[in-house]
């Protein structure tokens, strides 16, 4: 059961979005409750403090009288619940939406211009939940989460290239399919993490076993799948033909 | 003296020379000591030793008076405490070079008036007074002298002009030019004004001359350079102003139309009113608020995010780029949800960086239909965040973007990336992400503050 948690600060609208959620819940039979309504960000936190687990966020940006705002509210509840679903709930257009995703990686969000959009945008959040939840069961793929700074990254493992040393000290470059950036670490740390499926194949390089698709025994050069070149020393010669044949 | 009191003697001297040079550039740069392991300590002194040995070799062959072993061993000393120096504080090449041999000359300078303080011509080393002279003036007032210059210089805020100079290439490539060619030219110039009689045997006259004559054309071209730096600084500023005029004055046009508009809707409106429709209503309603955000909303908003941007800078990259991207039919949003102040990173490194990002989103998404660009600049406690994200109209070789040259446009236009990346690697706590997402190329510049640990 996903608890369902309601920040606004004007009433009739949180009654009514609480009144709409929960007769969507019932007729839609979702696996949902509503757990706390209230216009205090201090409630739903003490309340997740209690009980943390996955929930979903309903948040007004726009908190009046509180020290905290919708995005650090945001902040907090995201230290407790990583994997929770957040939208946020604005009286404005215009709202920086992409830096709430990316901080937050926030859902949604809907504007309450309307009784009707608000409505619409409740219904939709939950179909896009529900939709989310399902894909991830289904979902076999291992990630590698990473900080970098202040954000975390997750990328699928079998779409990772390689990773390389770089110039600087203790800074890790990841090649993927999708992704390149650097983050702080060191491949030795990697290489016990990671486990079998990469190879160190050279002081500078921590090869994916499983996207090489070339192997370049006189320019000892490693091709990968996505094009991509890396190297690899003499004494894993014999081991990287062992584990592609 | 025998040859290992001899080394001992140009051992010390050489350390002096070595210590002032390092002085010289925690002047000029401004930077801090660090630690450093014993490779660079061990390298330090062997180098030290080697120069020592060889100086010595040189007195003892008797070829202290040849020109050429003197010239040979003055710029290999020079050229080594560059090196030192460089392997020291990782500075730039050049500013390490031109340290090292201004300190030479300043070194000289102080030695030539020290000497100029004896009564003698000539020291003997083999006359233990003469010797014990000898020792005091090269290595105890010559320091102090030294110091005292370096004092001055500093006080006289020569310092900063010299920086300002030393981050101009242009001009800084002929500073280096009469400065390696010092060390030469002075004895040269020295011994022929000798040999023709102009000048007595013993004179400070002419290595002053030589000093002031440099520190002149220092402070004259530095002074030029700064003047040109405000003077840019200044038309941009106006330049900013311009653009900011011009679109407030668009927004003001926009205003006027929307209100013609408006009354004509009102007028509707009312009628609509009058016969009591009141879904009508609503949707007139609807219909205007959207009229609104279309029309001007866009530009309000946009506007109000620029205002979080307190670095001059880069507010006035962001207005022209903007500006740059109406015209080219470009959509673009941007978001500062907090104020915005400054970072780390050099202003005009910052501004190359997302000048270089900016332009590339642009040429990718230029005359494309659905044509749009969002820029983000989030500043959290210890972090800021440049990302600039536009949709990709065709597949990237993703790991072949940052190689000089490779661009999907075709030849030479990927040059951009290439310097993106090489002036990042100037800094540590700074961090390039790339990232293709759900059909959107994402370029991050994220960077560490310094409040952050």
């Amino acid at each position: 059961m996903l608890p369902v948690y309601i920040c606004e600060d004007e009433e009739n609208i949180r009654l009514l979005q609480k009144e709409y959620l929960e007769r969507q819940i019932i007729i839609e039979e979702y696996d949902m409750e509503i757990a706390v309504c209230s216009s205090r960000p201090q409630e739903i936190l003490e309340a997740l403090r209690l009980s943390p687990r996955r929930g979903i966020y309903f948040l007004d940006v726009e908190l009046k009288g509180e020290t905290m705002d919708g995005f650090t509210l945001g902040q907090e509840i995201r230290k407790l619940d990583p994997r929770g679903f957040i939208i946020y709930v604005t009286a404005y257009k215009n709202l920086a939406f992409e830096t709430f995703r990316y901080h937050l990686e926030a859902l949604d969000y809907i504007v309450k211009e309307s009784m009707e959009k608000m409505k619409e945008g409740l219904k939709h959040s939950l179909l896009v939940i529900t939709e989310r939840m399902r894909a991830e069961q289904g979902e076999q793929r291992d990630f590698f989460s990473v900080k970098v700074m202040d954000v975390i990254k997750h990328v699928p493992v079998d779409e990772i290239m390689f990773f390389e040393s770089t110039a600087r000290t203790h800074r890790i470059a990841l090649h993927g399919v999708n992704d390149w950036f650097d983050f702080i670490g060191s491949l030795k740390d990697l290489e016990t993490q990671l486990g079998d499926r990469f190879l160190r194949t050279h002081r500078a390089y921590l090869v994916n076993v499983e996207q090489i698709v070339e192997l370049d025994l006189k320019g000892r050069e490693l091709r990968m799948k996505n094009g991509e070149r890396c190297l690899f020393s003499k004494n894993v010669k014999r081991a990287l033909l062992d584990r592609i044949s | 003296m025998n040859f290992w009191e001899i080394v001992c003697h140009n051992l010390i001297a050489t350390g002096m020379g070595l210590i002032f040079t390092v002085y010289v550039v925690i002047l000029l740069k401004n930077v801090t000591l660090q630690k450093k392991g014993f490779k660079f300590w061990s390298f330090s002194l062997l180098y030290m030793i080697f120069i020592a040995v060889s100086a010595t070799w040189i007195y003892k062959a008797g070829l202290n008076h040849a020109i050429l072993p003197y010239l040979l061993l003055t710029y290999f000393n020079l050229a080594g405490n560059a090196f030192v120096v460089k392997l020291f504080f990782r500075e730039k090449s050049h500013v390490c070079w031109d340290a090292s041999f201004f300190t030479g000359m300043i070194v000289e300078f102080a030695q030539s008036v020290s000497f100029n303080l004896s009564s003698k011509d000539m020291f003997f080393m083999s006359v233990a007074d003469d010797r014990a002279q000898y020792l005091f003036f090269n290595l105890v007032l010559t320091p102090i002298i030294c110091i005292l210059l370096l004092f001055i210089l500093h006080k006289l805020k020569i310092v900063r002009v010299y920086t300002q100079m030393t981050e101009h290439k242009d001009i800084w490539t002929g500073g280096t030019v009469c400065l390696s060619a010092y060390p030469a030219l002075d004895p040269l110039l020295q011994m022929l004004l000798i040999h023709t009689g102009m000048l007595p045997t013993k004179s400070t006259l002419f290595t002053f001359f030589m000093l002031i004559a440099v520190l002149i054309i220092f402070y004259y071209i530095g002074m030029k350079e700064l003047q040109r730096r405000e003077f840019t600084a200044q038309r941009l500023i106006l330049q900013q102003q311009n653009v900011y005029i011009e679109t407030l004055e668009g927004m003001q046009e926009e205003m006027r139309r929307f209100r013609h508009d408006y009354k004509n809707m009102m007028a509707g409106m009312s009628l609509q009113a009058k016969e009591g429709n009141l879904a009508e209503i609503s949707d007139f309603i609807q219909e205007m608020t959207d009229d609104f955000d279309s029309q001007i909303g866009g530009q309000i908003k946009r506007m109000s995010q620029l205002r979080n941007i307190y670095m001059t800078e880069v507010k006035g990259l962001l207005l022209t780029k903007l500006k740059e991207m109406q015209k080219d039919g470009i959509s673009c949003e941007l978001e500062v949800m907090y104020p915005f102040y400054g970072t780390r990173l050099k202003a005009t490194d910052l501004c190359r960086c997302l000048g270089i990002l900016l332009d590339n989103a642009m040429e990718e998404v230029k005359g494309k239909e659905g044509a749009q660009i969002h820029i983000m600049i989030s500043t959290q406690e210890e972090y800021t965040t440049f990302r600039v994200k536009n949709p990709l109209y065709h597949t990237v070789d993703f790991h072949k973007i940052w190689q000089q040259g490779y661009s999907t446009k075709g030849a030479d236009r990927g040059v951009g990336l290439a310097s993106y990346r090489k002036i990042l690697s100037g800094y540590d706590h700074v961090l390039p992400v790339t990232a293709i997402q759900e059909g959107y190329f994402i370029q991050e510049l994220k960077i560490q503050e310094e409040n952050a640990n």
